[in-house]
């Protein structure tokens, strides 16, 4: 995938481009996510500059599903924000894990690289920090995956935003919103009692499909974290 | 202003800043600032349950139940979808299985 034999400290754009290549297979998963993202933001009535402006505030693409999706339910505000918020809450777990590669830099540098953070740029930075890439600049290589994935997500929702109303309806491009849920699920699950989780928020979903404004999400995904967390022990101990 | 254009105003601001803020809780104060155990715990469930939550949701079951709907040929193609998302987890494969094989179930339903 990437260099196995690294000089003692590589410059900042060597760092760069080394994470720019090992962030490069999976851009072609953020762009297509990023034009579902597109499409969807048109779906929920928002005009082409919303969408690209929801886009950039946000760039956070499950959560802008999510908002759409509420959105297009008819929810009110507040529970459009918190189901949006409430999938990002994981980003808590990523700041405080990569908080002390960046301790250094200054302000509006830490700002801007708060505002890239996401999960792969975090995966991928992560894993290179732990193994033996010590001639690394790691800002440079965080950097180098996160602005990749920055642009091939916005340039696949500026497609979809361009694309969105001139797909034909018999295509059925609003399957891949759990076409996408479903493949980000299976990276999500990483023990049983995740699986446990996802199982009863999946059941509590399917038996609370009734509710308005999507709230049986809510409820199924609330009851599942408290399920996994008390199984937590129990269950992957065994 | 319109109901519409407050309502989109006010998500995107709240969702912008909230998410940032979460991005940035621990990297702007630097690495003095710890998560308490418990709710770090807890938090490491909420993308598999809400993620699962959301897409059975997006699914349609309140339309599954009705024979005849064009929704029911979505259950095989996400079948499919999912095995293969489980075995590459890529999410370019899985789009690219499940729409594939939900437009080779519609083409197929045409000739019947």
């Amino acid at each position: 995938m990437s260099t196995a034999c690294i000089p003692v400290i590589l410059s900042r754009r060597a760092s760069f481009a080394a994470g720019l290549l090992d962030v490069a297979p999976i851009l072609l998963s953020a762009l297509p996510f990023g034009i579902i993202c597109g499409v969807g933001a048109l779906e929920a009535g928002m005009s082409a500059g919303q969408a690209l402006l929801f886009s950039l505030a946000v760039f956070a693409g499950s959560s802008q599903l999510i908002a759409t999706q509420f959105l297009a339910s008819g929810a009110p505000t507040a529970v459009v924000v918190l189901a949006a918020l409430a999938v990002n809450l994981r980003f808590l777990m990523y700041s405080a894990a990569i908080s002390p590669e960046f301790s250094r830099r200054s302000l509006p540098e830490k700002l801007g690289l708060s505002y890239l953070l996401t999960d792969q740029a975090f995966a991928i930075s992560m894993r290179a920090y732990a193994g033996d890439r010590s001639g690394l600049r790691r800002t440079s290589y965080y950097l180098g995956t996160a602005l990749g994935l920055f642009l091939a997500f916005q340039l696949g929702n500026l497609l979809g935003i361009s694309l969105g109303s001139g797909l034909p309806a018999h295509w059925g491009i609003e399957f891949s919103v759990p076409l996408i849920f479903c493949a980000l699920l299976t990276t999500a699950i990483r023990k049983r009692s995740m699986a446990i989780a996802a199982a009863v928020a999946a059941l509590g979903s399917l038996l609370l499909c009734g509710l308005p404004y999507m709230l049986g999400v809510f409820i199924a995904a609330l009851l599942a974290i408290i399920v996994g967390f008390l199984l937590e022990e129990k269950v992957d101990a065994a | 202003m319109q109901p519409e254009l407050l309502q989109f105003a006010t998500v995107t601001l709240c969702v912008g800043c909230g998410t940032l803020a979460l991005r940035a809780a621990f990297i702007l104060p630097g690495s003095a600032a710890r998560l308490p155990e418990g709710f770090r715990r807890a938090l490491a469930y909420v993308p598999a349950a809400v993620f699962a939550g959301l897409l059975v949701a997006s699914l349609h079951p309140e339309r599954v139940i009705h024979p005849g709907d064009p929704v029911q040929l979505r259950l095989p193609a996400m079948l499919l979808a999912t095995i293969v998302a489980l075995r590459t987890k890529s999410i370019l494969f899985t789009i690219l299985s499940g729409m594939g094989s939900l437009w080779l179930l519609n083409w197929l339903a045409t000739l019947l």
